[in-house]
């Protein structure tokens, strides 16, 4: 994982396949307090097909190459993934389309009723299961505030940011203003081709929360979680919030005398997707003793400190890093995100001590609501 | 997690992608599935291919109705492992109120369509090939338990286009599930559940 040229991350990667990912700086975050909704609902609109041709996903698809875009907390990504020798002409199709904003005059209409079922089914039919209204936070303000980004403005109908999309996509989804990776073999897609299809580019500093993130002060969990607030945005200061969570686990999983509680980072659980703060958490499993999780997490910041502790975490999570990497698109989102957030590196090699018992000394177990 | 509706523990299989199909009938949400034969690993890549073609992208014909021109988020049609020499073909999407009018019957004849053509175009069949192999290259790795690491369903499909041309669609073989399902869908009208 290196950078090639300003802004645009390489991995290599061998195979037939491999994939490129452009990550703008229009999650959540961007949108503005009182327009929740906006940056999925510009999303649609940015992939929306362009006619009843389906353009430009049928000219993609009929070369074997599926593209595909997410909106996250900090960022909204593009990613298009295919066979290696037609990824640089997948690449040029997708910067026609994503730099001509002009679409049906329905699409709006349309694309809001499309983000409501797609909100249906990913709950289930269930919206008021779905936690992500709990914990994304008001834009410069605490998380835990009513800033729901997804499911309330789907349910309401996001048509009402029909004359907003335009301005926002034109204001933070800009070729020349985002991190852009590839994870190919660079004999078989030439970096300089790339670049030249993607054309100039400075890696843009998405605005840091005022806030803290968040502490267990008047927090209301969805379930019984233990919580480590991600103290330090660059990389060595989430890989140590990593580190001391992946520690919390085992703590829990001796509590529980069973294996298995795993560690969540953010939102949707992609690592070093999310700039600080940012929290990562362990979940309880049902039926854990919570009274003996936390007189064990007490002498936490003790435990994380003893020999052999953090080696054991880092080879745990080295192990998940690889397998987070085993395919080249995840590589090429991967390798984006951390571009954009200024964390280029390898994670886990180094993993300052310090760093991880002051994410362990901020601990804290919530009780679920 | 139990349906609020109608408080049933939903019944979900998993796909070759890791996600999961809710195959439980209820309000709002259709499924209908159909046994296909499945004895060796090109049985497989024939299915997940035909997923592929039919529904896979929009330039697939479920997914132009249901997407394109429709308004439901996605129609799902995958191959589900099943007992030994069998696989299950289901076709899963959810359609709330506003769009039920035009949303099932389309697929519907989305389905009737594909069962009364011809068969699939070779280029249409390439390029599906070839997008199925780069599903396979893109999606996460299976739970190492899945039964989707079972003989024959860990099949690889290294050359597309080869594997393509060696092994066409076989009309005579989709088109009984597919009118299966076809013929399911409309059975079951959620009105009919009394659901809202």
């Amino acid at each position: 994982m290196r950078e090639v040229a300003p802004g645009l991350g390489w991995y290599e990667y061998g195979g037939d396949v491999g994939a490129v990912a452009l990550a703008f700086p229009a999650g959540f975050h961007a949108e503005g307090a009182g327009r929740p909704g906006l940056a999925h609902f510009a999303e649609h609109m940015l992939m929306a097909p362009r006619d009843r041709q389906a353009h430009p996903y049928a000219r993609l698809e009929e070369r074997g190459c599926l593209l595909e875009a997410r909106t996250r907390r900090d960022h909204l990504t593009v990613t298009v993934s295919g066979p290696q020798r037609h990824l640089l002409r997948a690449v040029e199709t997708l910067v026609a389309h994503l730099t001509d904003l002009e679409r049906p005059g329905d699409t709006a209409l349309r694309q809001a009723e499309i983000i409501r079922n797609e909100v249906l089914e990913k709950t289930a039919l269930s919206p008021a299961t779905d936690r992500w209204r709990w914990c994304v936070p008001t834009p410069d303000g605490a998380i835990g505030a009513d800033h729901d980004p997804v499911v309330a403005p789907a349910l309401a109908g996001s048509a009402v940011h029909a004359d907003a999309w335009q301005a926002f996509l034109a204001r933070h989804v800009r070729l020349d203003r985002c991190s852009a990776a590839v994870a190919a073999d660079p004999a078989l897609v030439g970096p300089g081709a790339v670049e030249s299809a993607l054309g100039p580019r400075t890696v843009p500093r998405i605005p840091r929360a005022a806030s803290p993130g968040r502490g267990a002060q008047g927090c209301k969990a969805p379930r019984d979680e233990i919580v480590l607030p991600v103290r330090a945005d660059d990389l060595a200061g989430q890989s140590a919030a990593l580190a001391a969570a992946e520690l919390a686990a085992e703590t829990v999983a001796a509590a529980h005398r069973q294996p298995g509680a795993a560690v969540h980072y953010g939102l949707f659980d992609e690592w070093f997707s999310e700039n600080a703060p940012t929290v990562v958490t362990v979940p309880l499993p049902a039926g854990t003793d919570g009274t003996a999780v936390e007189e064990r997490m007490r002498a936490f910041p003790k435990t994380v400190t003893e020999p052999g502790a953090l080696a054991r975490a880092r080879r745990r999570l080295s192990h998940e890093w690889a397998r987070r990497l085993a395919t080249p698109s995840a590589c090429a989102r991967l390798t984006a995100w951390m571009l954009l957030g200024g964390r280029m590196g390898d994670p886990f090699a180094p993993c300052d001590p310090d760093l991880v018992e002051h994410s362990a000394s901020a601990a804290a177990v919530l009780r679920g609501a | 997690m139990r349906d609020p509706l109608t408080r049933a523990t939903p019944l979900t299989r998993m796909n070759r992608w890791g996600t999961t199909l809710d195959l439980v009938r209820r309000p709002s949400h259709f499924c209908a599935t159909a046994p296909v034969p499945v004895a060796s690993p090109d049985d497989v890549l024939s299915w997940l291919c035909l997923c592929e073609c039919f529904a896979g992208g929009f330039s697939s014909p479920l997914m132009v109705a249901g997407r394109l021109t429709g308004t439901l988020f996605r129609v799902h049609l995958a191959l589900l492992p099943g007992m030994p020499g069998e696989g299950v073909l289901a076709l899963a999407f959810t359609s709330p109120a506003a769009s039920e009018p035009a949303g099932p019957p389309a697929l519907c004849r989305a389905l009737a369509d594909i069962v009364a053509a011809d068969g699939v175009t070779a280029p249409r069949w390439h390029g599906a090939a070839l997008r199925l192999r780069t599903r396979l290259a893109t999606t996460d790795a299976l739970p190492r338990r899945s039964p989707w690491h079972r003989s024959p369903y860990d099949a690889q499909l290294a050359d597309p286009l080869a594997w393509a041309a060696r092994n066409p669609p076989d009309p005579g073989s989709y088109r009984p599930p597919l009118a299966a399902l076809a013929r399911e869908l409309p059975e079951y009208h959620p009105a009919a559940e009394g659901g809202r």
